[in-house]
């Protein structure tokens, strides 16, 4: 039994880091209606900025970790303007395409500058504390912390300021936010700099409590679309809810069956929840738009 | 003139043209996101590896591949079809990485990450195909094939019922049409034709691993038919040749080692991918649409 | 529509400029008039080439790159060392390297490339065991010598006599393991193994001849390549209580799973493989998730070649050497003196390899090949002290390398 409560909290854990890509990549979809695939390299982006200015730069953690959202955060507006708002009347796929290709660009980038060597941010020493039967670290702790302060803020971001009264108007409909006089443009660059700089504290803390390397978005890009399908697209909140399902499916899940199936598990639970509820968890019907045109 | 460079490159093309008409099918066709696709061709390659080491005679086992990939495509189409756009996007994922968790974890049928080496050269019609020359023209001959059936297909009835059912589903559904057979009828015709070009690729390179059936491998196709222009054959082909010309000719350009030639490659072929979808979103050759007078 | 047809002339124009490439000669084939040199049938037939073009493919991109980039650098410093001792009879050795991008057919292209535009007679790689295994057989048909770094399956052994292997078979670990486990006096053990080719050789290899010993396993328990969380499959190895777990993983994971077990109060002692001894696992765990950490390594630390390597590989990329660095210097050192004794051709690399291998000792240790191109290598045994791997002191036996096979 106490093995399960740390197997949940691990899981609980892992679908923090998670949870800030996903709502990142959620809010994105719910503006331009398209899965960004660069998310994930974003994310990576974010955790060599954040590791280049701690570790190399010397500067401390938190301001560092800070920063690295701020400059993730242009970074997310750079790529929106050169690569996706070409094309925002073309069909989605070609934004599809152009954001694989940005992920190439990112993750090629990165080891140009970086190198392909395995990096940390030498946290290591810090130990962990047992609280009851459960171990957690230090890092573990920020993560929980870190990512429960940002879904506040942005759900107060969301809901309580005319930013993000705009920004959900543009999620509803972008022609319409035109005519009512909303800059969509500028509210398109605010989504792109609020998701990337999430992106960034996702990869940042991931990067801390693993390691770094230049390919470690892509595994963040599958998860992070897996748990915005999964709590219905364009539902950020419903990304969050499917961010720690799979956080914790996945742990607990390789307890029963081999760790070989880890990857299938997560994705087995995937396709029956859809099975079940096709538009997600709390996805509405008219919601599940065809990306491909 | 290095000929043997220039065969062995036509033959990739020639399979990844497979790929790219059989997934135009499912994608641009019908407009049904899958990003599964590597899987059917790999179930191909190991039906047909397995069964030609076997002993089993070339023809009989690619036939085999292909029902093998069709039948699983059947099987996996019955929950999955009734999903729309990106929902089936990531469950197609799922089932696509989950195929590939089954090529590495049944070591004793595929011998899982160690590989399948000493597949035999196809023989058949009392030819061995034993050279990349010989293989060339078989792979050029299925390709045609394979062309000309996807052309029939586009063009008839039921081809016209499929873009119909991209475009308006319901409205398809109101004349009275079966629309889940027609998607389920097309999957199974284009993961069958994946599986042939798993087989051709199995026979050519004579190993197989399941790290040849990623998920990129999907991602690469579809950029491929994104560009080619959705739902066009023609374009599919000629931009597989142009993807692959660059992607592997960016090899000849004297990069300076310092700069990390093999990274920097990946780099340039990300911008030019960015580059090409910003000026042909529609694709090369974009679809025409048929005006009634 | 103009936009589409401007598209559609610079694409047909980048076509047409990389058709010229193909089919000219790069410039700096046309530099070396050399290129002849394949089509001879004897070197000393041959005029002697401004440069010897040796071939390289590895993982460069991805997410293997960290092991392909680790033994160009090893790669890299050999040719520096070769050309400052005025190259192989005064002609300097040049390295082009190719990216396989870990796909068997982009592998086939590089290879070709390799063999047919730069005209290489010996390639060196690649470093995995399945890619080495999906190049073999072109190698064999278009008699190229290959020689992989690091690549141990079992089955390359098969692959016919232009293959060779620097590292020992994946075979010879695991009955090191079983002595490492009478001398420590375990007869239950826990096993982790990585889910892939290489994890898989070396788990088995152990398990049967562990059992073969009389020993128990308590768990075997595999983990997936690429992860980043390997908490629960810690806790599974934890709730059996190993005195011992023998451990066979990559940099990447190892590093990720020893600083996650330690978090998770997993007291043991563990053994690892060859390819976790590297300067990077106490770095990137931590040296106190990994203090008193045993291990095999392939060669030895202590000999003055591996020394000297050490020093010129700081003074050169101002680090440590990295994982796989020092085999990959020993190949590209195997094939220059092969090339210096058989001459410029494939068969002649073939059959000097053997005869230069008797003899080489470089930072990995010997070389000496075995009559499939296999090298029989030795192990050392290892421990963490202090944050850096040193040399086990055994208390009773005194012997500091011991033979396998």
């Amino acid at each position: 039994m106490e093995i399960f409560v740390q197997l949940l909290v691990n899981g609980l854990i892992a679908g923090g880091t998670y949870a800030l890509a996903a709502v990142g990549y959620s809010m994105v979809y719910g503006a331009l209606k398209f899965i960004n695939f660069a998310h994930g390299s974003i994310a990576m982006v974010g955790a060599y900025l954040a590791f280049v200015l701690t570790v190399l730069g010397n500067v401390p953690l938190v301001p560092a970790f800070l920063c690295s959202m701020v400059l993730t955060a242009g970074v997310g507006v750079m790529v929106e303007r050169v690569a996706y708002r070409p094309l925002r009347r073309a069909p989605k796929l070609a934004s599809l395409t152009t954001a694989i290709a940005v992920s190439f660009v990112l993750d090629a980038a990165v080891m140009i500058i970086m190198g392909a060597d395995i990096r940390t941010f030498n946290l290591t020493g810090l130990g962990s504390y047992q609280i009851g039967p459960v171990y957690i670290t230090p890092v573990q702790g920020a993560i929980v912390v870190t990512s429960l302060v940002f879904m506040v803020g942005l759900y107060w971001l969301l809901t309580r300021t005319k930013l993000g009264k705009a920004i959900r108007a543009v999620a509803d409909g972008i022609s319409l936010a035109e005519v009512s006089g909303i800059n969509t443009n500028l509210i398109i660059s605010a989504v792109f700099a609020i998701g990337s700089a999430l992106a960034a504290a996702s990869g940042a803390l991931i990067g801390m409590d693993t390691n770094l390397q230049p390919t470690m978005g892509f595994i963040i890009t599958v998860k992070a679309f897996a748990a915005v399908v999964l709590g219905g697209l364009g539902n950020v909140w419903g990304a969050v809810v499917g961010a720690f399902l799979i956080g914790v499916v996945e742990n607990t899940g390789v307890w029963f069956i081999p760790p070989v199936w880890k990857d299938s598990i997560a994705y087995g639970i995937l396709i029956l929840a859809l099975f079940l509820r096709p538009s997600g968890i709390f996805g509405k019907k008219e919601e599940a738009q065809v990306t491909v045109l | 003139m290095e000929l043997a460079l220039v065969v062995h490159l036509l033959v990739v093309i020639t399979i990844y043209g497979i790929l790219a008409i059989s997934l135009n099918l499912v994608v641009g066709a019908t407009g049904l996101f899958n990003l599964g696709h590597a899987a059917f061709y790999g179930i191909g390659a190991y039906t047909s590896a397995l069964l030609v080491k076997a002993g089993v005679p070339w023809l009989l086992a690619v036939l085999a591949s292909m029902a093998m990939a069709g039948f699983v495509a059947f099987i996996i189409g019955i929950p999955t079809l009734r999903l729309v756009g990106d929902y089936l996007a990531v469950v197609t994922m799922g089932l696509g990485e989950i195929t590939r968790a089954v090529f590495k974890n049944w070591i004793s049928l595929t011998r899982g990450p160690m590989g399948l080496p000493g597949i035999p050269h196809i023989a058949f019609l009392g030819i061995e195909f034993d050279t990349a020359e010989k293989f060339l023209i078989l792979s050029v001959a299925c390709l045609l094939i394979v062309f000309v059936i996807a052309e029939r297909v586009l063009y008839s009835p039921f081809g016209r019922a499929l873009k119909g059912v991209r475009e308006d589903e319901a409205a398809v559904q109101a004349l009275g049409k079966d629309t889940y057979w027609f998607k389920m009828r097309v999957l199974i015709i284009g993961s069958a034709m994946a599986g042939l070009a798993g087989s051709l690729f199995a026979h050519y390179i004579t190993f197989i691993d399941p790290s040849s059936f990623v998920m990129w491998l999907t991602f690469f196709i579809f950029l491929i038919i994104v560009l080619g222009g959705l739902g066009n054959n023609l374009g599919a082909i000629v931009v597989t040749v142009v993807f692959v010309a660059l992607r592997e000719g960016l090899r000849f350009v004297g990069l300076p080692l310092w700069l990390n030639p093999a990274a920097l490659q990946q780099l340039i072929f990300g911008i030019l991918l960015i580059i090409a979808t910003i000026f042909v979103p529609r694709g090369l050759i974009p679809e025409r649409k048929v005006v009634y007078k | 529509m103009k936009y589409r047809t401007f598209a559609l002339w610079i694409i047909l124009s980048l076509v047409v400029a990389l058709a010229a490439q193909y089919v000219a000669p790069a410039p700096l084939a046309a530099e070396s008039p050399g290129l002849s040199a394949a089509a001879t049938p004897t070197a000393e037939a041959a005029e002697k080439p401004q440069v010897y073009k040796v071939g390289f493919i590895s993982h460069l991109t991805g997410d293997a790159a960290v092991y392909g980039q680790s033994m160009k650098m090893g790669t890299e410093l050999a040719v520096e060392t070769i050309n400052a001792a005025g190259g192989i009879n005064g002609v300097p050795v040049e390295v082009i390297y190719e990216d396989d991008r870990l796909s068997a057919a982009d592998a086939q292209t590089a290879f070709l490339k390799l063999a047919e535009v730069d005209k290489v007679p010996v390639i060196l790689g690649s470093a995995s065991s399945t890619i080495s295994l999906s190049l073999c057989p072109k190698a064999q048909e278009k008699k190229v010598v290959q020689v992989s770094q690091v690549s141990t399956a079992p089955a390359l052994k098969d692959c016919g006599k232009y293959f060779f292997s620097v590292m020992a078979s994946d075979t010879a670990q695991g009955p090191e393991w079983v002595k490492v486990a009478e001398y420590l006096g375990v007869k239950e053990a826990a096993v982790m193994y990585i889910n892939n080719d290489y994890g898989i050789g070396v788990k088995d290899t152990f398990v049967q001849a562990f059992e073969a010993a009389g020993g128990k396993l308590l768990i075997v328990q595999p983990f997936e390549l690429g992860g980043k969380d390997f908490r629960t499959e810690i806790l599974k190895v934890k709730g059996t209580n190993p005195k011992v777990v023998f451990i066979v993983d990559h940099v990447a994971e190892a590093s990720i799973i020893f600083k996650q077990a330690a978090e998770l109060g997993l007291k043991t002692q563990w053994v690892t493989d060859v390819s976790i001894v590297s300067p990077e696992v106490p770095q990137l765990a931590g040296a106190d998730a990994v203090e008193g950490m045993m291990g095999l390594r392939a060669g030895s630390t202590q000999t003055p070649e591996y020394q000297a390597f050490r020093e010129a590989f700081v003074n050169k990329f101002g680090k440590e050497p990295t994982i796989w660095a020092d085999f990959a210097y020993d190949a590209m050192m195997l094939v220059a003196k092969a090339i210096e004794k058989g001459g410029y051709t494939a068969d002649g690399i073939q059959q000097a390899l053997f005869e230069v291998a008797e003899t080489y000792i470089g930072p990995s240790g010997a070389k000496k090949f075995d009559e499939y191109g296999i090298s029989q290598g030795s192990y050392e045994w290892v421990v963490v002290k202090n944050g850096e791997w040193v040399l086990y002191e055994k208390t009773e036996q005194t012997e500091e390398t011991e033979k396998t096979e």
